[in-house]
C-alpha cells in the first residue's frame, strides 16, 4: 500500500524532477513530505543556506527584559565541528540540513548511510522545496501584520540571497506558548497562514 | 523525559564528584525523539560558542552599517538602522561578559568606542544633509565592528582550547566561571553608559548573559544532583526577579545605592549555587 501510494506520489512530480535518480533513503524521506503539487512541505532549503548566522541574535530576549510579554530563545545543537545555532525542526533541533536529515532519519527507523547518500539527499529536497515568494503584496499588508503584533515572533526582516530579499517571518527562536519550547514556524510559504479565516493577520476587514 | 541514568553512578558521582579525566555521560533519548542533547562537552563549548557568535553578530551589524553609510544611504535609513543594530551589538558584548572573569586578557571593546556608537545614534541632524552626523555612525560603527571582531577571535580561540579538555574539568571550570563573576560584581562596574541612561540595560544584559548560560548545562547538574539543580532554578528566578522589580524606571544606578545592593546579595546567592554545582565536577 505504502509503495503505492508512493507512486502516485513520484508520477505527479515535475518531468525535470522525475528524470532525477532518487535512492531509496531519499524516496522514504520524501514519502513524509511529498504534497499533491510534486513539491514538498518543506519551503525555502535553498534560501536558508544563507539565513545569516546573527538572525537569531536581533531577536531573542530569553527572559523577556523587554517586557513585552514574549520571551525567545535560540537554541545551540550538536554539530560537525562543534556546537552551531538551531535553525532545522520544530524544535531547532539542527543547524545544517544533514545534521537534521540524521536526526529525523534515526527518529523513523531510516539509516542514511554514508555521504553519497546524504548527498543524494539534500539534492532531492532542495529540487522540490518551493522558492519562497514574498509574503505580502503590499506595503499596507506588511504594516496591518506588523500592527497586530504578529511581527513580534514572526519578524518582518529581510535576508539577501543570490541579489534576492527573502523574508522568512521568523525569529528562529524558540517560544513557550503553553505546549513546551517551539520555533516560531516560518511562513514565507504560506500565504494562506496571512489571509484564511481565522488567522486573517492582514486581511482589512481583521 | 525522566533520565534513566544507572542510580549507582548518581550516587557515586555526587558522593565523591567526577575525577577530572571522566566522561559525563548524557542523558538518553527516546525513541522517535526529534530534541537531541548535547554532549557535556558541547554544553559548555555551547556556551563558548553563544558568546563569541554573539559579539561575532555584533561585528557584523556594526560593518553592515558602515557599508550602508559608505553607499550613501539617507540619514533617516541609517540612523534607524543603526539603531536597530547597536541595540543587538550593546545587548551582546555585554552578555558575554562572563568570559572576562576567567580570562581576562581576552579582547575587550573599549568605553569610549562603545559610548561613540550610542552617542552617533543619538544625535540630532544639523548639518546639510546631514553628512557629519552620518559621518560619526560610519566612524563610531567601524570602530565598534573592528574591536567586536579582534574580541570574537579571542572569545572563539577559547573554543579551540577547550576542544581537548575532559568533560567534568570543562563542567566544574564553567561553574567556577559564572560563580565568580556573579561575586566580583564586574557586571556592575564600568558603566560607562550613564549619560546615556544605560545602566540598567547594561547591567541586565550582563546579569541575564550569565543566567542563560545555565540551560545548556543545566541537565547534567539535574542528573547528578537534583537539590542543586533545583536551588540554581530557584536563585537564578530570584536574581531575574529583583533584577525586574528593582531596575523598573531607573537609568541611572548608584553604585552605593540600595539597588545594586539588592541585586548583589542576588547575585552572591546564585553564585553560592554555582559553586556547589562546580564541586559535584571537581576532582
Amino acid at each position: 500500500m505504502r509503495k503505492a501510494l508512493l507512486l502516485v506520489f513520484f508520477l505527479s512530480v515535475s518531468d525535470a524532477q522525475a528524470e532525477q535518480p532518487i535512492s531509496t533513503t531519499a524516496e522514504q524521506c520524501l514519502s513524509c513530505h511529498r504534497t499533491p503539487s510534486g513539491a514538498i512541505d518543506i519551503v525555502g532549503l535553498e534560501a536558508l543556506k544563507s539565513l545569516p548566522q546573527e538572525w537569531p541574535f536581533l531577536f531573542e530576549d530569553q527572559f523577556d527584559l523587554n517586557g513585552d510579554g514574549i520571551a525567545g530563545t535560540m537554541r545551540f545543537v550538536s554539530g560537525e565541528n562543534g556546537p552551531r545555532i538551531g535553525v532545522f525542526g520544530r524544535s531547532l533541533a539542527a543547524g545544517r540540513f544533514e545534521d537534521f536529515a540524521h536526526i529525523a532519519g534515526a527518529a523513523h527507523g531510516i539509516e542514511i548511510a554514508g555521504p553519497e547518500v546524504m548527498d543524494q539527499l539534500r539534492a532531492a529536497f532542495e529540487a522540490r522545496s518551493p522558492d519562497p515568494a514574498f509574503p505580502f503584496s503590499t506595503r499596507a499588508e506588511q504594516e496591518r501584520f506588523e500592527a497586530r503584533g504578529c511581527a513580534s515572533c514572526h519578524v518582518t526582516e529581510t535576508f539577501e540571497h543570490e541579489g534576492r530579499h527573502y523574508m522568512p517571518l521568523s525569529d528562529f527562536l524558540l517560544h513557550d506558548v503553553g505546549d513546551g519550547p517551539r520555533r516560531t514556524t516560518p511562513l514565507w510559504g504560506c500565504s494562506t497562514c496571512l489571509t484564511a479565516p481565522g488567522h486573517a493577520a492582514i486581511s482589512e476587514d481583521n | 523525559m525522566r533520565p534513566t541514568f544507572p542510580a549507582f553512578l548518581i550516587a557515586l558521582a555526587a558522593s565523591t564528584g567526577f575525577a577530572q579525566n571522566d566522561t559525563i555521560a548524557a542523558p538518553p533519548m527516546e525513541f522517535g525523539n526529534y530534541d537531541p542533547t548535547l554532549s557535556a562537552k558541547e554544553a559548555v563549548l555551547a556556551n563558548w560558542e553563544l558568546a563569541a557568535s554573539g559579539i561575532r553578530a555584533g561585528e557584523v551589524l556594526g560593518r553592515k552599517i558602515v557599508t550602508l553609510a559608505d553607499d550613501g544611504a539617507s540619514y533617516a535609513y541609517l540612523v534607524r538602522q543603526a539603531s536597530f543594530a547597536q541595540e543587538t551589538m550593546l545587548a551582546r558584548y555585554h552578555a558575554a561578559a562572563w568570559i572576562y572573569a576567567g580570562e581576562p586578557e581576552l579582547a575587550r571593546v573599549d568605553g569610549a568606542t562603545l559610548r561613540a556608537i550610542v552617542a552617533s545614534t543619538s544625535a540630532e541632524c544639523s548639518t546639510e544633509g546631514c553628512e557629519a552626523e552620518s559621518a560619526s555612525i560610519r566612524s563610531a560603527f567601524a570602530a565598534g565592528a573592528e574591536q567586536l571582531g579582534a574580541a570574537a577571535v579571542d572569545a572563539r580561540s577559547e573554543i579551540l582550547e577547550r576542544q581537548g579538555g575532559v568533560d567534568a574539568a570543562l563542567m566544574s571550570e564553567q561553574f567556577v566561571m559564572m560563580a565568580d563573576y556573579l561575586e566580583s560584581g564586574d557586571w556592575s562596574r564600568d558603566l560607562v553608559l550613564t549619560d546615556f541612561g544605560m545602566d540598567v540595560d547594561v547591567v541586565a544584559n550582563r546579569v541575564v548573559g550569565t543566567i542563560a548560560l545555565w540551560r545548556n548545562v543545566e541537565p547534567y547538574v539535574g542528573l547528578v544532583n537534583q537539590d542543586i539543580d533545583n536551588a540554581i532554578n530557584a536563585s537564578s528566578e530570584q536574581l531575574l526577579r529583583a533584577l525586574r522589580r528593582e531596575t523598573r524606571g531607573v537609568d541611572v544606578l548608584d553604585p552605593d545605592g540600595q539597588v545594586l545592593a539588592e541585586l548583589k546579595v542576588r547575585a552572591d546567592e546564585l553564585a553560592a549555587e554555582f559553586r556547589r554545582a562546580s564541586a559535584l565536577f571537581a576532582s
